[in-house]
């Protein structure tokens, strides 16, 4: 019900509509319909009986909330506990959004604060400058991380990552946004060890990611079971929000943002694609192996975790991605050594993921092909074997990861389109830096807070 | 006694559409049927157009079959052309789940 009320508020209408709601055995496969038979005629008095409850259109802007408690401590708890019956937080403390601090924010863009990124789907609800503000002040953020944020949501926003769908899906889909450029060393976007989990020394990415969700629930709603159906939500707290270890890229090796988007090296910018899982790949051998059967062996073991029968593969087969591989500077420099350059490893990789056909139709994934929006793809259903991408090229190879050989990190996709965003900054940036500097320590190679 | 002032931060809304006036009666009416061929909706869909066809004098349900189907193609500005052009007089939209 909440998915229908959210996706006609997308659209404009008010939160309300006709509609007949069941649990959820009639619409599994094989279901008994007895349950629908007996309510048929509902429908038709959802074309003739029914009122909806507005009659009039017109922009509705809350109001600023005003929380009293007896001292500055007691006022937070209740407001973490308002936001709470609200539906608005995560679960975890939030910072209060007052105007103080969301003016502090605001100090990392140039652009106005009612300046429009769009509606976030299915809710439909309106962000703006400031909108992503209150919710990075609310994530515990800094100025300084404001612009990454707002590229990060422009992203999440173009069109061809359709985010009315990853929002609303059972899938437990997440964004991934990859950051290149100098701004991720400066406002401490970790690229290496533990780059998707919480880093002292790192804390922007997961300040951002939580915004993001917030954003993304809040603004957007998709709440869990309301309005998004997401069964399990896994990487939903902070999403995966990390920069590329550009300064690991083996030689004449591009970064992401060049590889995907053609932006150039130095450049500042978030590529974004949306994921609906991640997996660790130990990919190291023994260590008594010959170095290049170690380099083969491990990209097999890589290309078997890509080889599944996964249906998301059909929405980014034609022009999105299959996902992203990350890889440390351990790694990247050992297999360029060894001759393989990005490409060839891509080429290895979706050659070795290819399913034969059989396979492909004994896992029913040949339906679901042949069920997908493009006609490209549809297409595909009948090749053998049947590659998890339409190029190698639009496998997304990151070097990313502490500096250590034994892991990959696979992240697979669900995404239409991978989007990339160049990423502005504000004139007062270097004053920004100097602060952050100021408040938590330098920021060096190695971060000490 | 401390005061906290903090934004809503489910942002703005704006309504831009209001939802059609209802039909007096689906008799004599053109009703089409647009599914997005999940959760059972060429089963369930079916059984509505049946009830429609056996319930309403002069009624006529299009099914959903004659329309494009799928999450992606129902939601195209080809396909309210293509109703508005069959002159439908409503629409009954399956299935979410």
């Amino acid at each position: 019900m909440g998915v229908v009320r959210n996706a006609l508020a997308g659209l404009g209408f008010d939160q309300d509509a006709p509609m007949i709601t069941f649990p959820i055995d009639p619409f599994l496969v094989g279901s008994d319909l007895t349950p629908v038979q007996e309510r048929v005629a509902e429908f038709a008095d959802g074309l003739t009986g029914w009122k909806a409850r507005s009659d009039k259109t017109g922009m509705r802007q809350p109001p600023k909330l005003s929380v009293d408690a007896n001292g500055y401590e007691a006022a937070l708890d209740k407001m973490n506990r308002q936001f709470l019956m609200n539906a608005w937080g995560d679960g975890l403390p939030l910072n209060a959004p007052t105007e103080e601090r969301v003016d502090w924010i605001l100090k990392g863009t140039d652009r106005p604060r009612d300046s429009l990124i769009g509606k976030i789907m299915p809710r439909g609800g309106i962000a703006t400058v400031e909108t992503l503000a209150v919710a990075l002040g609310l994530a515990g953020g800094r100025p300084e991380y404001l612009p990454v944020l707002i590229a990060a949501m422009e992203g999440i926003l173009d069109p061809g990552l359709e985010h009315d769908k990853f929002q609303a899906t059972s899938g437990s889909t997440f964004p991934v946004i990859i950051v290149n450029g100098p701004i991720a060393q400066k406002i401490r976007l970790n690229s290496g060890f533990g780059l998707l989990g919480p880093d002292p020394q790192h804390p922007a990415g997961a300040s951002i990611g939580r915004a993001i969700r917030l954003l993304l629930q809040n603004v957007g709603g998709a709440l869990p079971g309301v309005g998004t159906m997401a069964m399990y939500g896994g990487m939903r707290y902070t999403n995966a929000v990390f920069a590329e270890d550009e300064d690991g890229l083996p030689d004449g090796w591009e970064t992401v943002a060049t590889e995907q988007h053609g932006f150039p090296r130095g450049a500042n910018a978030v590529t974004v694609y949306v994921a609906t899982g991640a997996s660790n790949v130990m990919r190291r051998g023994v260590g008594k192996e010959d170095p290049d059967e170690e380099a083969v062996q491990s990209l097999h073991r890589v290309a078997r975790y890509l080889r599944s029968p996964s249906p998301h593969y059909t929405h980014g087969w034609a022009n999105g991605s299959p996902g992203a591989l990350l890889m440390s500077r351990v790694v990247a420099k050992q297999l360029a050594g060894l001759g393989w350059s990005k490409a060839k490893i891509k080429q290895f990789l979706w050659e070795k993921s290819s399913t034969p056909h059989a396979e492909v139709c004994e896992t029913g994934m040949k339906q679901w092909i042949e069920q997908a929006p493009e006609p490209a793809t549809v297409e595909s259903a009948t090749m053998d074997p049947w590659p998890i991408t339409r190029t190698p090229e639009q496998l997304i190879l990151c070097v990313a990861g502490g500096h250590h050989p034994t892991h990959n990190f696979w992240m697979q996709g669900n995404a239409p389109k991978v989007a990339g965003m160049m990423i502005d900054l504000p004139a007062n940036w270097d004053a920004l830096i100097s602060e952050a500097d100021e408040d938590l320590g330098s920021c060096g190679d190695v971060c000490a807070i | 006694m401390q005061s906290l002032e903090v934004f809503d931060p489910s942002g703005a809304t704006e309504i831009t559409q209001l939802h059609a006036p209802r039909l007096d009666t689906l008799e004599g009416k053109t009703v089409a049927l647009l599914s997005d061929d999940m959760w059972q909706a060429h089963r369930i869909l079916p059984l509505i157009r049946a009830h429609l066809e056996e319930t309403y004098a002069g009624i006529t349900v299009l099914s959903e079959t004659e329309f494009p189907m799928g999450n992606s193609a129902m939601d195209r500005d080809e396909t309210a052309d293509m109703l508005a052009a069959r002159g439908v007089d409503a629409v009954i939209v399956g299935n979410a789940s």
